[in-house]
């Protein structure tokens, strides 16, 4: 919302999702940025309107599956071959 | 049924309703086997574990059957909630918060067999790889070792993805409630959750990839308890199929307990329009999948044996069939696969008494199934010298009924604090249902 308005802000509410995403097209259009939905249930389409970022978690899962699947294979390559080598029926 | 009704009448027997007699009566039982579990537990930690009847070279006794049986049913709450997450199946929506709590509390007794078994317990942290003065590592290569890393994996796992299911809901039970404390309380839980498009947005990210790990996870926690017996060379457990026997057979116990704890739930809590004959119709006939699977496997496993022709294999077959152990062999046939086809029968798989009985026969023969591999197994070993009958003492069963005890307890406390029906999911569900009729 721009300085000069008395309001600082403006709550509108929706019975259902399609009527409110309508108007959050349009706030969009209007070039209003400052924008946020509150909903019971996970509405499809909002990200979209509010061009907002890809997900970051899909990122931090994936190096943490990495980081742990290679330090998990780094314990037990160093605990069997490098710091206690077992050795059964002459197989390293 | 509108959605706001729904989150109405589900936050309401947290909130509102007093608690009903039969909770508490439930309560009182589950709490009083509990007890049993605290004095079982006592007694073995004080005398150790010759309290059971194990001995050599029958030295897996009812923990491990236990623990299996215990896993397997966990299983089953992870496949309804994540796997079924992951195809759209909407019916999920009803019964996953039931399926989940069942399986935090299934994993939770799970986890306490095998450490118990230990003998010397207070030793179970030496499982974890760390640098330690006796300069030894765990040995990587053991199928028991995969064992717990994947049980650790699924403790953690499936109480992350109950929890993070749970958040919205409690965020509704928080903004609905009167009572201070209560506020308090599932504010905390609730973590600040508000709803908001951008919370949402990351919850929507977090959920999938959660039923996504998942998922594969169930397959492979269970092959390796299936490699824990496979990888041994006692006759009877050197399998191939091992991995995806143990599957099924957990998969089958699990769709079994979750239909004998939503049949009462649904009535003591008048769920039916939530829970409807449909969902039972859809879980018996999953259970009735199963169960063809697991004959199939039960068939291999006695076919095998003869196709190999080896004679300290067809001995523990045999003994199976005709020995000491035949009645508990053949008992889990009938349970497990005799029983269950009934469920091909349209007016079978909608009555409901009919429906919990052959659960709970299910769930009893995939014990004695798990008390047939482990104990017949191993009685009947390589060196005939060493045959030997496990007989049960007090003990053993005193900690099979107390591990039910802590279960109950567990769930009965979840009955009564957590709503049983994921709210928000089904918020979503009758918004998304609601345009159709219209068009």
């Amino acid at each position: 919302m721009s300085g000069n308005h008395s309001s600082h802000g403006l709550v509108a509410e929706f019975e259902h999702s399609e009527p409110m995403l309508d108007a959050l097209r349009r706030l969009r259009e209007a070039g209003f940025e400052r924008l946020e939905v509150y909903s019971p249930f996970a509405v499809e389409g909002i990200d979209e309107i509010l061009a907002r970022r890809r997900f970051r978690t899909p990122l931090v899962v994936f190096t943490a599956g990495v980081v742990g699947a290679v330090g998990g294979f780094f314990v037990q390559y160093y605990g069997s071959a490098i710091d206690y080598p077992l050795n059964i029926g002459g197989r390293p | 049924m509108p959605a706001a009704t729904l989150t109405e009448h589900v936050s309401d027997i947290v909130l509102e309703r007093k608690t009903p007699l039969w909770w508490w009566v439930g309560f009182g039982f589950s709490a009083s086997l509990l007890l049993v579990f605290v004095g079982a537990l006592g007694w073995l930690f004080f005398r150790g574990v010759g309290v059971w009847g194990i001995t050599w070279p029958v030295a897996w006794g009812f923990a491990i059957g236990n623990y299996v049986w215990w896993v397997g049913m966990a299983s089953g709450g992870t496949i309804i909630s994540a796997l079924f997450f992951l195809t759209r199946s909407d019916w999920r929506s009803a019964t996953n918060r039931i399926a989940e709590s069942m399986t935090v509390f299934c994993v939770a007794c799970a986890g306490i067999m095998p450490i118990i078994h230990l003998g010397r317990w207070w030793y179970a942290y030496w499982l974890f790889p760390y640098p330690n003065t006796m300069g030894t590592w765990p040995q990587f290569r053991s199928p028991l070792y995969w064992d717990f890393a994947a049980i650790l994996v699924y403790v953690v796992a499936s109480v992350l993805f109950w929890y993070v299911g749970l958040i919205p809901d409690m965020a509704t039970l928080r903004d609905r409630d009167t009572n201070r404390w209560q506020q308090i309380f599932y504010g905390i839980l609730a973590l600040g959750w508000q709803g908001s498009s951008r919370h949402w947005r990351e919850y929507r990210a977090t959920y999938p990839i959660l039923a996504a790990l998942m998922a594969p996870l169930v397959c492979s926690v269970h092959s390796i308890v299936g490699l824990d017996f496979a990888g041994g060379l006692t006759p009877g457990w050197h399998e191939t199929q091992f991995p995806p026997y143990f599957v099924f057979g957990a998969v089958l116990s699990g769709f079994a307990v979750v239909l004998m704890l939503v049949i009462p739930i649904r009535r003591a809590y008048g769920l039916q329009h939530v829970i409807t004959e449909r969902h039972l119709d859809i879980l018996a006939r999953l259970m009735l999948t199963t169960s063809l699977l697991i004959t199939y496997a039960y068939g291999l496993e006695v076919f095998m044996p003869f196709y190999r022709g080896e004679a300290h294999e067809l001995a523990s077959v045999m003994s199976n069939l005709s020995g000491t152990y035949a009645p508990w062999y053949w008992a889990k046939i009938v349970l497990n696969t005799v029983i269950p086809q009934l469920l091909w029968f349209r007016w079978v798989r909608f009555s409901r008494p009919l429906l919990f009985i052959i659960s709970a026969g299910v769930v009893i023969g995939m014990w004695i199934e798990r008390y047939v591999i482990v104990v017949s197994s191993l009685h009947r070993n390589y060196a005939p010298s060493s045959w030997f009958v496990f007989t049960p003492t007090f003990w053993d069963w005193a900690t099979l009924a107390g591990s039910m005890g802590l279960f109950l307890t567990g769930f009965f406390l979840l009955l009564r604090f957590i709503p049983m029906v994921s709210m928000f999911e089904m918020r979503e569900l009758a918004a998304r249902r609601k345009p159709e009729p219209a068009e």
